[in-house]
């Protein structure tokens, strides 16, 4: 049986606004979360889930001004752990109201 | 759309004498010129308006000809701006920031962790940078650009761990 995927509080966090928006840029993503996310770490995590396959980006060409910027946006596979691990915490929660 | 022109155009001559006239450099890197049409879009002097302009840009791209006397008065109006840059700091054609930087992690990190950690970070830097600049404020132009290198740094302490690992099981792979 596959285990759960492992999931830090800031790739969920990633996951649900990616989950929100079609297609978000870094910078986007530190705005729309009110802070939570750091200029300094959100890279990194982003580069990390896109080794583990839950986001895919590509380079967008900054309508005639400076240079391409990177956007980002989920997988198949990003969106059924986000949704498993939706689940778990929605039956955590079921569980613990018992 | 002179934009797009330009960039497939600098393929054919990176070190043109006009680049080096207009910037005081030479261009090597595809990536850095396209900042550099950036700039000129943003630092060209408003006192070079309409088909000048225009003139300007074609001027970089290395393709058009011009008559000795345009080639020496855009010489001389980069030249009176270097000299009075101190004074007249909205005409002085700048650079936008972190190309260095992006340059000496080059020799540190791999190219997917440049492609995927620094370069993001510092480009997002640089679209807020150049955004408050042509807002008219230089003083958060200044703290953007203090906060990026302070994040790309933290980014480059946060991803040194992950790459040393890396390399150390590259080298072990290699080994065995």
């Amino acid at each position: 049986m596959n285990e759960l995927p492992r999931l830090s509080s800031f790739e969920r966090l990633i996951l649900e606004l990616l989950s929100e928006h079609t297609e978000l840029y870094g910078l986007e993503m530190i705005k729309a979360s009110g802070g939570k996310l750091k200029r300094g770490t959100i890279y990194v995590t982003l580069n990390r889930m896109d080794e583990k396959g839950f986001v895919t980006s590509r380079e967008v060409e900054a309508e005639g001004r400076g240079p391409a910027r990177r956007s980002y946006r989920l997988t198949g596979h990003g969106s059924r752990v986000l949704a498993s691990w939706q689940m778990a915490g929605a039956a955590l929660a079921q569980g613990g109201l018992r | 759309m002179i934009h797009r022109t330009l960039k497939e155009r600098y393929h054919k001559s990176v070190n043109s004498l006009a680049v080096r006239l207009v910037f005081g450099k030479t261009v090597s890197r595809n990536q850095t010129y396209k900042f550099f049409v950036y700039d000129l879009e943003h630092y060209l002097p408003k006192s070079i308006s309409g088909n000048n302009r225009d003139r300007a840009f074609h001027y970089v791209s290395g393709q058009v000809s011009f008559p000795p006397t345009t080639l020496l008065r855009l010489a001389l109006r980069r030249l009176s701006s270097e000299v009075a840059g101190r004074f007249r700091r909205t005409d002085k054609i700048v650079r936008a920031p972190g190309w260095t930087l992006l340059n000496v992690l080059s020799w540190v990190y791999s190219k997917k962790t440049m492609n995927g950690v620094f370069r993001p970070a510092i480009v997002d830097m640089q679209h807020e940078h150049v955004a408050a600049l042509a807002d008219g404020k230089r003083g958060l132009a200044r703290w953007v650009q203090l906060r990026g290198y302070c994040s790309v740094g933290a980014a480059a302490l946060g991803q040194l761990p992950v790459s040393l690992i890396k390399l150390a099981v590259k080298l072990w792979k290699a080994a065995s």
